[in-house]
């Protein structure tokens, strides 16, 4: 008679087995401590499009569905977008009038939305961004926010 | 004491809200903006390097960059980040080293302005003189159109005019030598074409070029009228050409580049060029013609010879052959010929001529003295063998036999007194 402690056995040795077939399809290297700070934030101008581009760094990505969720549908496009990765490697995107700051997980070929964060009622007037690691400063005028991917940082 | 106190307490605060106003904008300042400022300062400096013109603003270039990197050296390390793969202090250093070179350039003009200025005197100075001597030579020019229609121009009268002439062209040649020897402490390469136009702006450029010009359409206008003048009038405007030439040849281009626009440049020196190859053609010809015609005036049969080396070439074949000749067989006949030569050549082509076939570079000193040794030789050669010759030979021949007699019969003697004693 199997009693219930070895089925638990069972259950754990084939667990066990299962995650070492897993790791041994998978990579067999990660590379830790990855640092993808970006030393200065990007500023681009969206195009008829919406595209925005920093040829330097080599990143475009198109802000469209972006202003609509910021502005709601038929909203002019932004005259200028301002973007920074993070230490993390999360992309912060906001720009002149939104109120928001949207963080962005990199994805194959995405930005993912991780985080939407509030920073003003009445939207930024003239924002910035600027690496602190490891938080990243929006500055607006005289008011100065710290950033996580989680939200605002105390 | 009460006010004092208020204005004291006014101004602390002041100070206090200016601080904190400042920290504030300085804790919040953009980073991307700190980038923004940094490359307009950076271009503002490089503008400035490139308008700047004098000692002081050289000053003030090197004021903004002391600013500059006050302003910017705590975002040192931002700036490295972002000016990859250059760096803070590599841009700084750069834009110094360049305002230290822009000094040196502006210095090393400075030095060569002072030596314009002492160059622009000079030229007003000359060309007070030149236009004086302008003025000469239109009527100099029209008296020849005049003579060239009379059927009394003689030779005499053309070379008065020469003379006149002459004097303008001479002067003409020192005053471009001048100019030339001034600027060439300048050296026109290191100038931009701005400098050279600000140079041509402070001289009478059309006057230069002009006068340079004048003197070539004057010379070939008094060619092609006068072809009666002496040889020694021919060789003395060679040597003027080979001079023009030389200085044509040294700075026309340099000249130029001072004293005529770009568009106009190749076609100006062109034109020269053209003229100037036509007087030394001119001038070529009526040389040697009338050098070969005074020869054989003076029954002196040289080679046919048409440039220098072969009326060298001539002069010295003539000589061997006379030589050779003399050598076999000295007669009156030969020194007749030595001295028609001799004469001519000490009488009229050593006095008159040497001087300014040497300063033309048709000959130098050692021709004439290779001419006058052979001259030497020749005159050795050429004596005839005399009777009086032939008898001193004759009394010498007679001499040497008695002496030989008188010899043997002594020795006879001295034989015959040996033999007795034995």
């Amino acid at each position: 008679m199997v009693s219930m402690k070895h089925l638990r056995l069972l259950g754990n040795i084939s667990a066990a087995m299962l995650l070492v077939f897993a790791v041994a399809c998978g990579p067999s290297l990660t590379l830790t401590d990855v640092d993808y700070a970006q030393p200065m934030e990007s500023v681009a101008s969206p195009d008829q499009n919406g595209n925005v581009e920093d040829i330097r760094l080599g990143i475009r990505f198109n802000v469209t569905e972006l202003n609509i969720k910021e502005r709601g549908e038929g909203s002019p496009l932004p005259e200028e977008v301002r973007f920074i990765r993070s230490r993390d490697g999360y992309y912060f995107v906001t720009a002149p009038g939104y109120r928001n700051v949207y963080v962005f997980e990199v994805e194959e070929r995405a930005l993912d939305l991780e985080k939407v964060i509030r920073v003003s009622e009445a939207g930024l007037a003239n924002p910035a961004f600027n690496q602190r690691s490891p938080y990243i400063q929006l500055v607006d005028g005289d008011v100065e926010y710290r950033l996580t991917k989680d939200g605002l940082a105390n | 004491m009460e006010k004092l106190t208020i204005n004291t307490v006014l101004a602390t605060l002041l100070v206090l809200v200016l601080g904190f106003t400042g920290q504030v904008q300085a804790q919040f300042q953009s980073d991307f903006q700190i980038k923004q400022n940094f490359d307009r300062d950076h271009a503002e400096v490089l503008e400035a390097l490139k308008t700047i013109r004098t000692a002081e603003e050289v000053d003030e270039v090197i004021e903004m960059l002391n600013e500059m990197d006050s302003r910017y050296r705590d975002n040192e390390s931002l700036l490295n980040r972002v000016l990859y793969p250059e760096t803070y202090q590599r841009r700084m250093t750069n834009l110094r080293e360049l305002t230290q070179a822009t000094g040196t350039h502006i210095a090393s003009i400075g030095e060569k302005g002072d030596t314009i200025v002492v160059l622009e005197e000079r030229i007003a100075e000359l060309s007070t003189d030149a236009t004086r001597y302008q003025e000469r030579a239109d009527s100099l020019n029209q008296e020849l159109a005049a003579m060239r229609r009379s059927r009394d121009a003689n030779a005499a009268q053309a070379r008065r005019l020469r003379q006149e002439l002459d004097k303008r062209d001479a002067f003409i040649i020192n005053m471009v030598d001048s100019i030339f020897v001034a600027y060439e402490d300048v050296d026109l390469q290191s100038l931009s074409p701005a400098e050279r136009r600000g140079l041509a702006l402070e001289i009478d450029a059309q006057n230069v070029m002009g006068y340079i010009e004048s003197v070539v359409d004057n010379n070939i206008s008094f060619l092609n009228t006068h072809t009666e003048l002496s040889t020694q009038d021919f060789l003395k405007l060679y040597s003027v050409q080979v001079e023009f030439n030389r200085m044509w040849e040294n700075m026309g281009y340099d000249l130029a580049q001072i004293y005529v626009a770009e568009t106009r440049r190749s076609e100006r020196i062109g034109s020269i060029v053209e003229k100037v190859d036509e007087w030394e053609m001119l001038i070529d010809d009526a040389a040697w013609t009338t050098l070969s015609d005074a020869f054989a005036q003076n029954n002196i049969e040289l080679a046919p010879f048409s440039n220098s080396l072969e009326f060298y070439t001539s002069l010295n074949t003539y000589l061997d052959e006379a030589l050779a000749r003399a050598e076999d067989n000295g007669s009156d006949e030969e020194v007749e010929r030595y001295q028609r030569f001799a004469d001519f050549w000490f009488g009229t082509v050593k006095p008159n001529w040497q001087e300014y076939l040497i300063d033309a570079n048709l000959m130098t000193y050692e021709n004439f003295n290779t001419i006058d040794e052979k001259l030497t030789e020749w005159k050795l050669q050429a004596q005839p063998t005399t009777y009086t010759m032939l008898i001193l030979l004759g009394l010498a021949i007679v001499l040497i036999i008695i002496l030989l007699v008188l010899w043997l019969m002594a020795r006879g003697q001295t034989s015959g007194q040996t033999r007795e004693r034995r």
